[in-house]
């Protein structure tokens, strides 16, 4: 058996073990299976949302671009370096209490309860089902290719148990397991990044030496404008960059849902010192390395195997097989959390909200066998290749941003933003960012679908808001529960009011009020 | 510095320090937070 198989087994098993650890505790609820019971401290909750917004581009797409363009790329490092602490401080604390105060324990569900209409869930679930599954699709045809890569076993088996030990953590433990591992994944992936990053400089003669030589090859690489210069002034395209790693976070909710579950709001605070360090470890480093390949692998065929090569090429096969299972845990820590957010807006957001069917205890079997059906759908396509796949990886993500990031960060920082401001802010941008990348801004008008997405939403929201205030004014108890959130205090008992009472007519009739939790 | 251009160099070290920056100020800033670290079940108000 080779070093990097051993390892991988190794990996795998202990992922299945969290999940199992995680079982225990995951049953109880619906809020023990979708939030871990909103218990995970600040390290937890870091290094989930940064594993989490990180998936297998890292490896491969980081460092492609890198090899492509050079120091241009790192316009998307700096962006990304600021992601997590911005989502901590500006949603992390606020987000945490009045997701309490309002009951909500879904990401889709929190922006019903905070817009309340039957048609925020019913415009907010499709766009992110249909984003985060092609998302997701990504993750597992990366995880595939990867364990193939190193295993040499066909793509379709690979697929198969990439998929398998993804689906076997997530299905036993629900959040708690996708919690820890993503945790467990997230120190692996700075330790192998890192380890690639000092045996390349190493080889190279370090930093300064490495430069040089780069710059000896093509000194535009060395510049923030494109391998040709063609960058410089393109301060749309630019903008994007810096944009869809650092505020796009802020709209995607299954990076968003980790903010409910922290064990106390002040738990940001501390989550935001580890999210920044961890970022400054590992996100430069990925893009260096990608720099780096251009002297160590100069005959590289496929840029996207940068970083794979250069790890081979500068690691004895033990390291190989650490620096493989911090690949495989960048792919699975997004899948997993796609996973279990794509089968919980599902089961929870859309068949359980609207049959009204599903009690309290069966609706974790629910979320357990949509994560089941999603990921069987999601292996039968990921079998078929689909190509482009990673295209539609970008117009999913651009879209996700694009559509929540005025309603998430406008819902508790803007007590007067409503629920047409939010409906109209949903679908503007969505809109926007499609027709965006349809006819492809970046080269009619030189800026980002990102920027004219994330644009055209916050207009949106602030028009359709102020216009309607009259008409369709914020219920005082939701303005209260914002002012609230906005305060640093214990919440006053009054306002663990649960969900709203018109939300709870639709409650199945069962299932007592408080009890849904 | 490190063999790159002042412009590359500059831009890396004032953004990566402006993310250093962000997260000290908004660390002390939010010093105050743990006087809401009380049990989650909500605590009642003083009667007035």
């Amino acid at each position: 058996m080779s070093m990097e198989l051993f390892f991988l087994i190794i990996y795998f098993m202990a992922m299945i073990g969290i999940g199992l650890w995680s079982m225990r505790k995951s049953t109880a609820d619906s809020e023990a299976f979708l939030l871990g019971g909103r218990s995970l401290g600040p390290a937890v909750t870091a290094l989930r949302l940064q594993s989490t917004s990180m998936s297998g581009y890292m490896f491969m797409g980081a460092g492609s671009l890198a090899n492509t363009q050079g120091y241009f790329s790192m316009w998307y490092a700096l962006g990304d370096v600021g992601g997590g602490v911005l989502n901590l401080s500006i949603l992390g604390r606020r987000m945490r209490k009045l997701s309490q105060m309002l009951g909500a324990i879904t990401s889709i569900g929190y922006l019903e309860h905070r817009y309340p209409s039957v048609w925020t869930r019913l415009i907010a679930a499709p766009i992110a089902l249909f984003c985060m599954f092609f998302y997701l699709l990504a993750q597992f045809l990366a995880g595939g290719q990867g364990l193939s890569m190193v295993t040499g076993i066909s793509l379709n088996w690979s697929l198969i148990i990439a998929v398998g030990v993804i689906v076997g953590y997530t299905f036993l433990g629900g959040y708690l397991a996708v919690a820890y591992s993503d945790f467990v994944q997230a120190i692996i992936m700075v330790v192998g990044m890192l380890w690639i990053l000092i045996a390349s400089l190493q080889a190279v003669g370090g930093l300064t030496q490495g430069h040089e030589a780069i710059g000896n090859i093509n000194e535009n690489l060395l510049t923030m404008w494109g391998a040709e210069g063609q960058y410089l002034g393109a301060w749309g395209v630019i903008l994007g960059a810096l944009l869809v790693f650092s505020i796009g976070y802020l709209g995607w909710p299954h990076v968003v849902v980790g903010h409910m579950s922290m064990s106390r709001p002040s738990v940001a605070r501390q989550a935001s010192i580890y999210s920044t360090g961890f970022n400054l470890l590992f996100i430069p480093s990925a893009y260096i390395i990608g720099m780096l390949s251009l002297l160590i692998v100069p005959n590289l065929d496929n840029p996207e195997l940068a970083i794979f090569q250069v790890a081979e090429t500068v690691l004895p096969p033990v390291a190989v097989g650490i620096v493989m299972a911090a690949i495989m845990a960048a792919i699975m820590s997004t899948a997993d959390a796609l996973l279990l957010q794509a089968g919980t807006i599902a089961s929870h957001d859309l068949w359980a909200r609207f049959t009204k069917s599903v009690n309290p205890k069966t609706s974790v079997n629910v979320s357990r066998l949509t994560v089941l059906l999603l990921a069987v759908v999601g292996l039968v396509l990921a079998m078929a290749r689909p190509p482009g796949v990673f295209s539609i990886v970008v117009f999913a993500t651009t879209v996700l941003g694009s559509a929540f990031v005025p309603a998430y960060v406008c819902a508790v920082w803007w007590k007067r933003a409503n629920t047409v401001g939010a409906l109209s802010s949903m679908v503007v941008g969505t809109a926007a960012a499609v027709t965006a990348q349809v006819v492809d801004s970046t080269e009619l008008l030189g800026v980002d679908p990102m920027v004219i997405g994330i644009a055209g939403s916050v207009l949106a929201m602030v028009i359709g808001s102020l216009t309607t205030q009259k008409s369709h004014p914020v219920p005082e108890r939701i303005a209260e529960a914002v002012r609230e959130a906005g305060r640093v205090a214990p919440i006053p008992a009054r306002l663990l009011i649960g969900e709203d009472a018109a939300l709870a007519s639709q409650r199945p009739a069962d299932v007592p009020a408080g009890q849904e939790r | 510095m490190f063999g790159l251009p002042m412009e590359t160099t500059a831009i890396m070290v004032g953004v990566i320090g402006f993310w250093c920056l962000y997260t000290a100020v908004f660390v002390i800033t939010t010093r105050h937070w743990h006087v809401e670290d009380v049990d989650d079940t909500g605590q009642e108000e003083p009667q007035s």
